[in-house]
């Protein structure tokens, strides 16, 4: 009974921080799928959405609950143009010569903005307020932190949000055909360039999002997006690079995995657990748990 | 001389070139800080002409060399230190242990497909070697390093300052770079060009992929785990922070900075990305910020690399020359 409350507490606490996985995730497997190309450079995306947020939120001067919706969303708008500025500056020109200068180009990329923003907000990190309650609460026989749950149903929404867009809206349609067959798309009359950046935007605000939710859990520095960057990516390839429902489970299932092996194996051991995880099911399954398929495999 | 033999003298003797105008360094300039700047040069060019070979000729995209180097460090440390064994015994011991170490990698690594899925093992092998840097406390001591390791002797006499430190490291650097060009001229390089441009095709004329991909890792961390063990007891000091994922980025860098490929393009590469960030110290606060715009802008208007500025100009001045000799 014991140990079945302290997995059920475990399994929630790894979902919290998987679906911030798993939005980041998303953000690499739209990029990929639709504009064939990754951003290396994600998580200066993703930690730029905070840092912003964090800026408006002093300048408002009020700890209302406008004011940090505001922020949010300030916070947001700023990690999509952060990427579509990545985008059009480095990724689309080392694009041409190859895979390996896209990599290159990004960490130039992320060397730059991490260097700004050490600039403008210094290196030390900040504290960034907490909107939602962090003390735990006792639903049933378990214990659980409000915090975490708001991220959970946040993400969802997120997510929920992206699908209507992708499935409903005339150029979310425009969208999804681009990453089905990008030249047939092309000869229908859609703009690569316009569906290009629109991904890219959508995309770079999910990554966004995830640092906001992400940003009272943690303090907010310039490194904070390297690691999380990283935890998508694995997520994104966990899933199977491209495919978008495999995002959102890769996501999931990289927290879980890693909040059970910190809570029942070792947690100073609870990072190579999940790396280990991760090499064993891609030898298991080589394009990971949910293969894209031909046209889309990375 | 034509055009095209000062081409191809400049793409043939260039890594010997440079080599040697980077030894006659210490010898003007007396400055010990340029020495240490270079010795760890050397070690850069070391794991970029490791990882010229796996992803350059092999087409292999790594990104764990860290890992591998911070195996050699350690074995090399943990021999010297806990069982008092020869810096000269040591050092092959290392880079056969990382050699061990890349056939493990290197196995999964052919499973998997290339691209993003191949980035993603090395990057999470290197990251679990540096959990068990951190976490393995009885072994490695921890986030404390180990401290102590020993200078090498050569025939009784240690190897302590700087000069003498510079040119044994030099030494091995002439040793790798000659190993690597024998290397990709042979018969094995030959296969790694194949297997880099068309796996199907490579196949079809009886090229064992799985046997020369796994060489290519091999190789590869042998050379990192060399260069590990070189460092180790140059810093006499190691601990794990330095093993990060970043050092994995910065040897690609090198070799795409230097000019992927080639072997004189790791040897410019390394050196470069010793030198740059010290000069650029003087834009202060600003040093990182123009250093990334550096690796932006070289790596969208120069993808040959720094080496491909010497080709090109060759190239330019041979033309300007031979319309001179040709006008009336």
């Amino acid at each position: 009974m014991d140990h079945a409350v302290t997995l059920v507490e475990l399994v929630m606490g790894g979902l919290a921080i998987g679906s911030v996985y798993s939005l980041v995730a998303l953000a690499h497997s739209l990029i990929w799928s639709g504009v064939r190309v990754v951003n290396f450079a994600q998580g200066e995306v993703f930690m730029s959405a905070p840092f912003i947020a964090l800026t408006v939120l002093m300048g408002s001067n009020l700890l209302s609950k406008q004011s940090f919706v505001i922020s949010i969303l300030a916070g947001v708008g700023a990690a999509s143009l952060v990427g579509l500025a990545l985008y059009l500056g480095v990724i689309a020109p080392t694009a041409k010569h190859g895979f390996l200068y896209v990599i290159a180009g990004c960490v130039g990329g992320s060397v730059l903005i991490q260097n700004i923003a050490i600039l403008i907000w210094g290196s030390t990190g900040v504290q960034f307020p907490s909107f939602l309650s962090t003390e735990p609460i006792k639903i049933g026989p378990f214990l659980l932190v409000p915090q975490d749950l708001w991220i959970m149903a946040i993400s969802l929404v997120a997510m929920g949000a992206l699908y209507l867009f992708l499935a409903k809206t005339r150029i979310g349609t425009a969208m999804r055909a681009a990453a089905q067959n990008r030249s047939v798309a092309g000869l229908m009359g859609i703009s690569h360039s316009l569906t290009d950046s629109l991904t890219i935007m959508v995309a770079s605000s999910l990554a966004g999002l995830a640092g906001v939710l992400l940003a009272p859990k943690f303090y907010v520095t310039p490194q904070m997006g390297t690691i999380i960057s990283s935890k998508g990516f694995s997520a994104a390839v966990l899933g199977g690079f491209g495919n978008i429902p495999g995002a959102v489970i890769g996501g999931l299932l990289l927290g879980v995995l890693e909040n059970l092996s910190a809570g029942f194996i070792s947690s100073e051991y609870k990072d190579a657990t999940a790396f280990i995880l991760m090499i064993f099911i891609l030898m298991a399954r080589p394009g990971g748990i949910f293969d894209a398929g031909k046209g889309r495999r990375a | 001389m034509t055009l095209k033999a000062t081409h191809a003298l400049y793409t043939n003797y260039c890594s010997y070139c440079f080599l040697a105008v980077i030894m006659v360094v210490p010898l003007v300039f007396t400055n010990p800080y340029f020495s240490h700047i270079l010795i760890l040069g050397g070690i850069y060019i070391i794991l970029a002409l490791g990882q010229n070979i796996v992803t350059g000729y092999c087409g292999q995209i790594h990104l764990g060399m860290a890992g591998f180097y911070a195996i050699g460090s350690y074995t090399s440390a943990i021999l010297c230190t806990r069982l008092g064994v020869s810096f000269w015994l040591a050092l092959p011991l290392s880079a056969a242990a990382a050699a061990i170490a890349g056939i493990v990698v290197g196995l999964p690594a052919l499973k998997v497909r290339g691209g993003v899925y191949l980035v993603l093992v090395t990057v999470s092998f290197a990251g679990i070697i540096q959990v068990i840097l951190n976490q393995w406390v009885s072994l490695t001591k921890g986030p404390m390093g180990i401290v102590g390791i020993p200078a090498p002797r050569i025939a009784g006499f240690e190897i302590s300052s700087l000069v003498q430190w510079f040119y044994l490291t030099y030494f091995f650097v002439v040793l790798v770079t000659l190993f690597s060009t024998r290397l990709v001229h042979s018969r094995i390089g030959r296969s790694f060009v194949a297997v880099r441009e068309s796996e199907t095709s490579a196949q079809s004329i009886g090229i064992n992929l799985a046997f020369y991909k796994v060489l290519a890792f091999l190789i590869s961390a042998a050379l990192a785990g060399l260069a590990g063990a070189i460092y180790a007891h140059y810093m006499t000091t190691i601990s794990p922070d330095v093993y990060g994922f970043n050092l994995s980025v910065l040897v690609l860098m090198m070799i795409v900075v230097g000019g992927i490929s080639s072997i004189p393009g790791s040897i410019l590469g390394g050196v470069t990305l010793a030198i740059v960030p010290e000069l650029l110290r003087a834009f202060g606060s600003f040093q990182m910020i123009v250093y990334g715009l550096g690796i932006i802008l070289s790596t969208i208007f120069l993808p040959s690399g720094l080496l491909a500025l010497g080709v090109n100009s060759i190239q330019f001045f041979g033309n300007k020359l031979s319309q001179k000799t040709s006008a009336p």
